[in-house]
């Protein structure tokens, strides 16, 4: 028996789409949006009719999708996917869509339905953000400044030892007249 | 006589201190022989490097050239245990589990300086075994070092944590997937990450035996 993928040969997109799973709990789409875009900063001159649209970065990444686990064990999947979204950790976004491009995504609010007269079936509405890189890490160099103070203790224990050394001899020498440079 | 049983206390600990640091280091090629004569020059002249107050200098370059030579963080770890263990009763000896606590901290840091790490589990891991030695070692050194050597050593443990939560902050998470099924190492990479190269990555983190039967808890870095 043939899959959807098969049943117009020269739909091409219908051979690209993947499951759709965040941190590896699948889930099926039943509709989905995706949001993005450019931040601006619109400057608008007086006397000048012509507008200047600052580029400012990309907005992150933000989709809206509603999902549903259906079938005779729709409870386990369920149970597995509200346990990765309630996770505090972000997970791989697979959009059945775009599966060139996974995301790592965290899931910011999400909401499960399941309804008297609609057994073995919930409803997922699942809001997920971009999580992508810290920002403004400092770029100090914290190498230099470690190697630099390891140095700097070094010598103080150096320092330490040729002094516990030069009170030992000193000792010796003020009782027995002997030992020292 | 009260400063003979000094000296021999003093130099029996310093032995076993250079002991404790030749342990587990390669004594062949090049740096291992160095080494070797770093150390053999050092015990050969201790008396006379105690009368010239050079004792300090000679025995940081033997640390220094234990850490060239390919001490560890682990075995420098061991001269910190051998150095907890000792008891010295007089002064001097006193003086020379400190310095020897000191330099072992000290090489540790400059190895932890040129560390790679690969996750942020990594450094956190190095971070808790850090704060451990760095409290060991205050309460060692904070009755017998002077103010602007313990001062010194606080900032170095600072700088330490500083560089290790700079590091931290860069590198990416290690995160839990639950699979829904088993699967091979090539398709959990290209599933992950949109590429397989990344294989040998993931097998490494997750110690796997075979690469096409992977657990269904998979560890792997988020990006």
């Amino acid at each position: 028996m043939g899959t959807i993928q098969d049943a117009n040969p020269k739909a091409t997109w219908r051979k690209r789409m993947r499951p759709a799973s965040f941190a590896g709990a699948r889930f099926h789409v039943e509709q989905q949006s995706r949001a993005s875009g450019m931040r601006t900063v619109v400057h608008e001159y007086p006397k000048r009719n012509e507008p200047f649209a600052e580029i400012m970065g990309k907005h992150a990444v933000r989709y809206q999708v509603t999902g549903y686990c259906i079938g005779p064990e729709y409870h386990l999947e369920k149970e597995q996917l509200i346990g990765v979204l309630e996770r505090p950790e972000a997970g791989a976004l697979v959009d059945p869509y775009m599966p060139t491009q996974t995301l790592t995504c965290v899931c910011e609010r999400y909401s499960v339905t399941e309804t008297r007269e609609r057994g073995g079936y919930c409803t997922f509405e699942m809001s997920f953000v971009e999580v992508g890189k810290a920002g403004n890490t400092p770029t100090a160099n914290t190498n230099v400044a470690l190697q630099n103070q390891a140095n700097t203790t070094g010598i103080a224990g150096v320092n330490a030892l040729n002094t516990a050394a030069r009170q030992f001899v000193t000792g010796v020498s003020r009782v027995l007249g002997v030992f020292g440079p | 006589m009260i400063f003979h049983k000094e000296l021999k206390e003093a130099m029996a600990l310093i032995d076993r201190m250079l002991d404790a640091l030749q342990k587990g280091i390669p004594t062949r090629g090049t740096s291992g022989v160095e080494l070797r004569r770093v150390v053999g020059n050092f015990q050969a002249h201790e008396v006379e490097l105690i009368e010239s107050f050079t004792i300090g200098t000679e025995l940081f370059k033997c640390f220094e050239q234990a850490r060239l030579a390919g001490a560890t963080f682990d075995s420098l770890d061991g001269v910190r245990v051998a150095m907890l263990a000792e008891q010295p009763v007089f002064n001097f000896g006193k003086a020379a589990k400190l310095v020897g606590l000191m330099f072992s901290f000290v090489e540790q840091c400059l190895l932890v300086s040129k560390m790679v790490f690969d996750s942020r589990t990594d450094v956190e891991v190095m971070l808790v075994r850090k704060n451990f030695i760095i409290e060991t070692l205050k309460l060692e050194v904070s009755e017998l070092l002077d103010g602007t050597d313990y001062q010194a050593l606080t900032t170095l443990a600072a700088a330490l944590v500083q560089h290790l939560a700079v590091t931290e902050r860069k590198l990416p998470q290690i995160v839990n997937y639950d699979m829904p099924t088993v699967r091979s190492a090539l398709s959990l990479s290209n599933y992950f990450y949109g590429n397989g190269s990344r294989f040998d990555e993931l097998i490494k983190e997750n110690k796997i035996i075979h690469p096409l039967f992977f657990t269904r808890d998979v560890h792997a870095l988020s990006e």
